[in-house]
């Protein structure tokens, strides 16, 4: 039976959900930006922007959390503690987000399952329901439609809500599709949904047929392969201030550093988002820093997300959103710079590596 | 004073022709200026080696970005002799690089732009610019205006943040702080943050909790605080740089109010007044020391 949920019922849904024993996550406004926050107030969610400024990558690798505590009881006597997954990954309802954003945690959970299970991340992905909403708008940042995804793609997401062309004002009917059995689940334990197939909205094809692929990743990745030591690296990435925004915003960068903050009788193991793009990301306790210049980092990044995780996942680590290009500083555009890398495969297709 | 469309076209022009000069002669191996973003309407940051490709260089109320920044990195050190165009601003940021001795006058060459501020609307801190006219330049683009200077709007923001109890002034920053993701843009973006490794990044002690917790963001803008007063510029790079929106400006204009009452320094104006904060004068009361 096909599916539907009016905005109007939204705060039906978020009551149901709170009887159910999940919380819900949208977007949401913290004073001049966007976020995902905890919604009980369907009035709190805000929908019509193209994309938060952060992605909600924080409810799946946390942007700070304590992964263990300790205190000393006696001289020799360690009281040790890992929190419980009940704490740190409670019921969870994704609302709201894009579907760039809802195929982030479905790509990072390769490196998550890989050499070693995160469970933090894994228990996460496990509680959390993601329902994406497709996009009826992009800007000029936006390019999933290069990176093997679509405005209406059902990657990574548990329920895909697609808005319908009856829409008055500030209410918006869409139809819904429950994607995955968790999705499912929680359509058939909570309320709000309704029978119905509404017409879907048609600027939803307009955005898909405009956002036109701006390169091809194959080809990138074939450049990238001999690509290590090319001069465009050095000038390509001299504007590059070497903060950590890109990383950040990003719903794929998934590095993190352990720290340890506390003192002899008590403290925390901390475990906080890093970032490649900084130096002291790479930098040894011998002084050394194989990545000493910024060209390197940004090197390191392009070739994370477009030929090692590729190469070992077989998955892009890109959503494609723009968001390292809507906030950085200097207006370095990943889209931009992998356009140029598009070109300069196309003006040597049997590229030798330079220098 | 109003900066005519056709004076702007022509500083334009005369930078592009300037800058291809310094390059064809070999005076300047680089010339950092502003050119078009691959945003629509965004001025970038361009680097220029061509002498052929120095049409790039534009100029206008885009052009946000103090590019005295780049002048720490070890890639634009390693180019050579830098030709660099500044706005009021940048050319204050210069002077106290050089007062630090970053680098000596000589290394750079500077093509003063004047500019009546950036941004649209323009951004808050040029309505009170005291140096519209570049303070330190070679050569100057556009003629000499007027200063905008500092007017009672300027420290308004300030003074209401003054007034609020200390409770108040406490929740309103940790409100804020609590945003700070620790992604260091407003440290990368300032041309006085030029440690080659930054308090935060020494980590034996941890000087300052790399967590993005309340604790942590509070240690890291209150320590990015102190190291600037004396020597902030205003020039907004900061708080324009952060993804969050935390009102860094607010932080940057209470310790140039501070500095200026105290001592009546602005800092940047010239690259020989002493900065207060690291000067001691003989006979100058130390009785604070305990």
């Amino acid at each position: 039976m096909a599916l539907s949920i009016h905005s109007d019922d939204f705060q039906t849904l978020l009551d149901s959900l709170r009887e159910a024993g999940y919380r819900c996550v949208g977007p949401a406004r913290d004073g001049t930006i966007t976020k995902f926050k905890p919604i009980e107030q369907a009035g709190d969610l805000f929908l019509d922007e193209i994309l938060t400024t952060v992605s909600p990558k924080e409810f799946f690798l946390a942007e700070h959390e304590a992964i263990l505590s300790y205190r000393m009881k006696g001289k020799s006597d360690i009281e040790l503690t890992t929190p419980s997954k009940e704490e740190y990954a409670p019921p969870t309802l994704v609302f709201g987000c894009r579907p760039c954003d809802a195929a982030g945690p479905d790509i990072v959970k390769s490196v998550m399952t890989w050499d070693y299970d995160d469970r933090f991340f894994l228990d996460r992905a496990d509680s959390t329901v993601i329902a994406a909403i497709a996009c009826v708008e992009a800007d000029e940042a936006c390019f999933c439609t290069s990176v093997e995804l679509a405005p209406d793609s059902q990657t990574g997401a548990d329920i895909l809500l697609i808005p319908s062309s009856n829409s008055t004002g500030d209410t918006q009917e869409y139809s819904v599709t429950a994607i995955t059995e968790k999705g499912r689940k929680l359509i058939d334990s909570t309320k709000g949904w309704k029978d119905g197939n509404p017409e879907r909205a048609s600027a939803i094809d307009e955005v898909k047929s405009n956002l036109k692929p701006s390169f091809d990743p194959a080809k990138v990745r074939e450049w990238l392969d001999n690509g290590f030591d090319h001069e465009w690296w050095n000038t390509a990435t001299l504007s590059c201030i070497g903060c950590g925004t890109c990383t950040y915003t990003c719903p794929t960068c998934h590095c993190f550093d352990i720290v340890d903050e506390g003192g002899q009788s008590e403290g925390v193991r901390v475990k906080n988002w890093d970032s490649c793009m900084m130096s002291l990301f790479t930098l040894h306790t011998s002084g050394h820093n194989p990545r000493p210049l910024k060209s390197n980092r940004f090197r390191q990044r392009i070739m994370h997300k477009f030929k090692y995780y590729p190469d070992l996942f077989e998955r892009i680590l890109c959503t494609g959103c723009g968001r390292c290009q809507r906030h950085c500083p200097v207006d370095m555009a990943l889209k931009g710079l992998l356009e140029q890398i598009g070109r300069l495969a196309a003006e040597t297709p049997d590229q030798v590596a330079a220098g | 004073m109003v900066i005519s469309e056709a004076d702007t076209t022509k500083i334009v022009n005369s930078l592009r022709v300037r800058a291809k000069e310094l390059l064809e002669s070999g005076e300047v191996k680089v010339i950092i200026g502003y050119g078009e973003g691959y945003t629509k309407g965004k001025a970038v940051p361009v680097f220029i080696t061509d002498p052929g490709k120095t049409d790039q260089l534009i100029f206008d109320a885009r052009c946000v970005n103090n590019l005295s920044m780049y002048l720490k990195h070890a890639e634009i050190k390693a180019m050579g002799k830098v030709g660099i165009v500044a706005k009021g601003c940048d050319a204050r940021a210069i002077n106290v690089l050089i007062l630090e001795s970053q680098f000596k006058r000589e290394d750079i060459f500077i093509l003063g732009v004047v500019c009546e501020g950036v941004g649209d609307p323009i951004e808050e801190q040029c309505k009170s610019c005291v140096a519209n006219t570049p303070p330190v330049y070679d050569e100057l683009f556009g003629e000499p205006i007027e200063n905008q200077g500092w007017n009672d709007e300027t420290f308004a923001k300030i003074e209401e943040l003054e007034s609020m109890t200390q409770s108040e002034l406490w929740n309103f920053w940790v409100k804020e702080f609590d945003r700070c993701i620790k992604c260091y843009a407003c440290r990368e973006a300032c041309p006085m943050c030029t440690c080659t490794r930054c308090i935060t990044d020494k980590n034996q002690p941890q000087w300052v909790p790399t967590s993005p917790h309340s604790d942590g963001n509070y240690h890291w803008n209150l320590t990015r605080a102190f190291h600037l007063v004396g020597r902030c510029v205003g020039c907004n790079s900061c708080e324009r740089a952060c993804p969050m929106d935390i009102p860094l400006s607010l932080v940057n204009w209470k310790l140039i109010k501070a500095v200026h009452d105290e001592y009546e320094f602005i800092a940047g104006m010239d690259a020989e007044t002493a900065p207060p904060l690291a000067t001691y004068t003989e006979g100058e009361e130390t009785d604070f020391i305990k």
